[in-house]
């Protein structure tokens, strides 16, 4: 196996506001090698977002982080400022889920690819021009040279994010981050996207965070399941959808409406809904909604244990079930 | 027996100065009959809010007839009297928490339609109906007094329903009602309109970009592309039989369930999708001759007419396909 690339060691982040202590992100561990897909899905709140942000740095300044985000043997939290900016950007490039917020509407797009290189690896003007073209041309994006002139706003949707993926991949970075690529994209676009994320990802490691199980499944190699700061099952995508092991795991492919079962009868769904990210449940934070649960589950938080080799999950529940 | 809601003809266009228009949505025509659900799909600025919006009388409408229950409630003359009408017609939308006023409690929420709409009520009615509403979204009389932002999104939603149930309308207009919810919540609120369709011989107009969603809620569907009808077909025959090139692009850009079919289906996707084109320089065949892999000179020059593929399905293409692996959009 190859070494790991980004390596998460007991990772905890919690925000102090006025009224209470939130924990985000609750001991997560993580190894990801050079080169490997990695899908990180969970509903809104499960920290998967705030996962992104603490592996990049790019926290509030009420954010209590500890535990260790190793990216290539370097500490990113405990280096040196000037240490992380330079890996930032260069080594590790993140794609923001709206690229309308993300990019500058006062700069054109050849402006602001071109200052990533120049900054990063002190190219001319004139060469990272070239550099930026060639990039656009990379990502499919049409009469690439013209549009170097454009301002975001005058670019659909599919277009911008074609952008922030060029800029994301202009120096070449080992580790990609994706957040939400498509969910503020059209259907029609996010296959484009999702096939171009694909290629992208070749020869680099990416952490493509989602919602969409399926969606997910078709670009990476390894899914992560969040549920209120954890991970509670990691495989595999074959193991995962052919052998989910955890109730929320299967609720979730369940849940999604449209690939089985009749039309018009009712959906399965998963009963209640995520904890409020202060009112974390004792013990299993999925023992409330989950109809397997038993009186242990509501006591004693279930650790992360390996159930066939690479496949884990966090539950009480007998492996064999 | 009538349709509960019949449009025909129906053009909005938004003014943009003096001189130009934006026809957001031209000539449709369809038909909502009482208790069953029609989806409106495409993609963004396709004209589906609009659509839904001329209907309740929140958009003008700039030609065409909007009839509920057989009555001539709209037409340009006419606009949409939403004082008279609007208890029959009511609105769900995408983002719940901005649907609902910040300022107000659930009890108020619930309470403003009927002080407009239902006037004839007594409180003690009004307190009814606001009860009945609240236990049929699966929400308790302990939440009337709290305010919005004290629920989640699902629970925002069900308050977003109860408020369009209080009146007792006939025809729901439901704009996007799951897309800002996560998957567990979103079966729920699915499972929820089933329900209410079934107990209450709801219509539901709903408009959509899920696929997946559309496919178990509706019974018809219509393809809009740049403002016109592009298919109506019952929901079987629309993923069994679509017969235009755009539904077809929109089938295959479903995920599928099976991963290795979606990283196949990833692989295949080598085509670089053209964004359609503005709404205001429209071309002047066929809306969708710049994207489509079948269109020829003929496309290009004449607007293709209503083609009856059967009693319910209706496509507009002068090259109707039915073979799916045909189906890429047109590339740079």
């Amino acid at each position: 196996m190859s070494r790991s690339l980004l390596w998460l060691d007991n990772l905890r982040l919690s925000f102090c506001t006025s009224e209470a202590q939130i924990e985000a992100l609750r001991g997560i561990n993580l190894s990801l090698g050079a080169g490997e897909r990695l899908g990180i899905v969970g509903e809104s709140g499960s920290g998967k977002s705030q996962l992104c942000f603490a592996t990049l740095g790019l926290l509030p300044d009420n954010a209590q982080v500890s535990g260790r985000v190793c990216f290539d043997g370097i500490d990113l939290l405990t280096a040196d400022a000037q240490t992380v900016q330079r890996l930032r950007g260069n080594q590790l490039a993140m794609i923001f889920q709206d690229p309308m917020s993300a990019l500058n509407p006062y700069l054109t797009v050849g402006r602001q690819l071109t200052e990533v290189l120049r900054w990063h690896e002190r190219l001319s003007r004139r060469a990272a021009q070239a550099r930026a073209v060639d990039l656009l041309e990379r990502v499919r994006l049409p009469e690439a040279s013209i549009r170097m002139r454009a301002y975001p706003h005058e670019l659909s949707g599919g277009m911008r994010q074609r952008v922030m993926i060029a800029m994301a991949l202009l120096c070449e970075p080992r580790l990609l981050i994706a957040d939400e690529p498509t969910t503020a994209l059209d259907v029609t676009v996010q296959t484009d996207i999702m096939a171009l994320l694909q290629t992208a990802s070749e020869r680099r490691a990416l952490m493509l965070i989602s919602h969409d199980l399926h969606l997910a499944a078709g670009v990476c190699q390894r899914i992560v399941v969040m549920y209120a700061g954890l991970f509670v099952e990691i495989g595999s995508v074959e193991d995962l959808f052919t052998r989910p092991a955890h109730p929320y795991t299967r609720g979730l492919l369940r849940a999604v409406p449209g690939h089985q079962g009749p039309a018009r009868e009712p959906l399965y769904s998963i009963p209640g809904q995520p904890p409020q990210p202060d009112q974390i449940p004792q013990g299993c934070a999925f023992a409330p909604r989950c109809e397997q649960a038993f009186s242990r589950c509501h006591h004693e938080l279930p650790p992360l244990h390996e159930i066939r080799a690479g496949h884990w999950r966090a539950c009480h529940l007998d492996a064999a079930l | 027996m009538t349709a509960l809601l019949q449009i025909e003809s129906l053009s909005v266009s938004y003014p943009l100065d003096r001189h130009r228009h934006l026809l957001a949505v031209e000539k449709v025509s369809v038909e909502l009959p009482s208790g069953t659900t029609l989806a409106i799909v495409g993609e963004s600025g396709c004209g589906k809010s609009t659509l839904a919006r001329a209907v309740c009388g929140l958009t003008p409408i700039s030609s065409g007839t909007v009839r509920l229950q057989g009555e001539r409630i709209g037409s340009p003359h006419q606009p949409v009297d939403t004082r008279r009408i609007g208890h029959l017609v009511q609105y769900i939308f995408q983002d719940p928490f901005d649907a609902l006023d910040p300022r107000l409690t659930v009890r108020k929420i619930l309470e403003e339609p009927l002080r407009y709409l239902a006037r004839q009520l007594t409180a003690k009615e009004r307190e009814n109906r606001i009860l009945q509403a609240l236990s049929e979204v699966a929400l308790a009389a302990e939440h009337l007094e709290r305010f919005p932002h004290e629920f989640s999104g699902g629970q925002a939603q069900r308050i977003g329903i109860a408020r369009a149930l209080v009146t007792e309308p006939r025809l729901l207009l439901c704009d996007e009602p799951v897309s800002a919810l996560d998957v567990s919540i979103q079966a729920q609120i699915i499972n929820l309109l089933l329900d209410l369709q079934r107990n209450r011989q709801l219509g539901l107009f709903m408009i959509s970009h899920d696929l997946r969603v559309v496919r178990h809620l509706a019974d018809r569907i219509l393809v809009l592309y740049l403002g016109q009808v592009m298919e109506i077909a019952p929901t079987s025959a629309l993923f069994g039989a679509a017969h235009h090139p755009y539904t077809h692009a929109l089938l295959t850009a479903i995920p599928k369930s099976d991963p290795a079919a979606e990283r196949e289906r990833l692989r295949c996707t080598q085509a670089h999708l053209q964004p359609p084109p503005s709404p205001i320089a429209r071309p002047t065949g066929c809306v969708f001759y710049s994207r489509c892999p079948h269109a020829d000179q003929r496309c290009r020059t004449e607007r293709p007419q209503r083609t009856r593929i059967n009693e319910q399905h209706v496509v507009y293409c002068h090259h109707p396909v039915t073979n799916p692996n045909l189906s890429t959009l047109k590339s740079e």
